[in-house]
């Protein structure tokens, strides 16, 4: 019975929520709808806020120059000793000082997006090559990567390993990609997943990506 | 819908990313909200399309050929929302019809077009869907209002969706 589930979508619509995941059956598509259409009515409704079209921009901005967000504040290691001894009698409280202290010292390294000086759109496949989900290794004259068909959206990312440049193997049955010098791995969008080494690599650098009529492109130095 | 983003751009392209952003975030939230209509996934919705179309976008493109691609990447990330999250596709977005407007930012017709729907139901389903839709009341409120117990508003919103919707389907835009 999925009426309590509809009528429960309802109310998070009438209240500005999320409304919760939930299986709908084909026949609750036509009232889900109608809520939709009455919601979008209102007049107050239809403009983002302020405060999301700058915070947006921001992020957008990092993603693509690969900097420009504000960096997590550091905590000094003075500051922290001072408010661990404090707290450090509580042991919850000194948990979570510790990661706190561990992000100060150690600011995570963010991802950069390939941005060579010329670069030019390289064509690599046709779009029924690419399968959905799968990391397809390609190479350029100037660069090695993995492209992955991510239900629709092009990722590109380097195939060379942040740390010292080996060159990335991709693991098929755990859909993530290796390094052979040292235990590391990386997800097929470029962040690091695990690794043995006392400070974890950098992502890897991003490379943008694109379909262009039926074909795969992506944006390398060029031959 | 999205009025205030309006910048100059007649037939040329974009200069660069934030351009793009500044002349169309406004135009792919409104659509979302009309699409899901609600706040938090509109805005998510509207973020997941700009980091999936911006970094591989072809700027020299011309102005409707990077609205048209922002619109096909909407369709997809939509699809995609409903799909993961209700197994059905409640809304979709029809590229093509949905091209005349955006490009122009007209207001969309959607407000006048309920108020049709709304006109045409018996007098207490019309009144229970304005006191929640266009009055925001909450259920207990409404209840009030209408002199009726919770449950009943519950029971009498739901049918009154469904007359709704049975309107909205028999009278297509």
């Amino acid at each position: 019975m999925t009426r309590r589930r509809v009528n429960e979508f309802v109310e998070s619509l009438v209240r500005n929520r999320r409304p919760k995941r939930f299986r709908a059956r084909p026949s609750d598509q036509a009232i889900m709808k109608a809520a939709i259409d009455l919601r979008a009515a209102h007049p107050d409704e239809g403009l983002p806020s302020p405060e999301f079209v700058a915070g947006l921009r921001d992020q957008l901005s990092y993603q693509i120059l690969g900097g420009g967000a504000a960096p997590e504040p550091r905590i000094s290691r003075r500051r922290w000793l001072v408010d661990g001894a404090i707290a450090a009698s509580a042991v919850g409280v000194a948990v979570v000082a510790d990661r706190t202290l561990f992000k100060g010292e150690q600011p995570r390294p963010q991802q950069a997006a390939l941005s060579p000086d010329h670069g030019d759109w390289r064509t690599l496949a046709d779009n029924v090559a690419v399968i959905n989900g799968a990391a397809n290794r390609f190479s350029t004259p100037g660069t090695v990567g993995f492209l992955t068909d991510d239900n629709g959206v092009l990722v590109a990312v380097s195939g060379v390993c942040s740390h010292q440049g080996c060159l990335l193997e991709y693991n098929e049955a755990e859909r993530r990609l290796d390094c052979p010098c040292h235990r590391a791995a990386f997800s097929l969008t470029g962040k690091v997943l695990f690794s043995e080494l006392p400070v974890p690599p950098p992502p890897l650098t991003r490379i943008a990506a694109r379909r262009n009529g039926g074909q795969i492109q992506v944006y390398v130095p060029p031959t | 819908m999205g009025r205030a983003f309006i910048t100059q751009d007649p037939e040329g392209g974009y200069p660069d990313w934030e351009s793009v952003y500044r002349d169309n975030v406004g135009r792919v939230y409104a659509l979302m909200f009309s699409r899901v209509g609600n706040r938090p996934d509109a805005e998510d919705l509207t973020a997941e399309v700009f980091r999936a179309a911006l970094s591989p976008l072809n700027l020299s493109a011309s102005g409707p050929e990077v609205r048209a691609y922002l619109l096909v990447t909407a369709r997809t990330v939509l699809a995609r929302y409903w799909q993961q999250r209700f197994s059905i596709e409640v809304t979709i977005i029809d590229v093509d019809a949905e091209i005349p407007q955006y490009e122009t930012l007209e207001d969309s017709r959607a407000p006048a077009r309920v108020a049709e729907v709304l006109a045409r139901l018996p007098d207490r389903h019309r009144r229970v869907l304005e006191l929640r839709f266009l009055e925001l009341l909450s259920l207990r409120d409404t209840a009030r209002h209408m002199g009726i117990s919770v449950g009943n508003v519950k029971v009498l919103q739901h049918r009154a969706l469904r007359l709704a919707a049975q309107e909205m389907e028999e009278n297509p835009q």
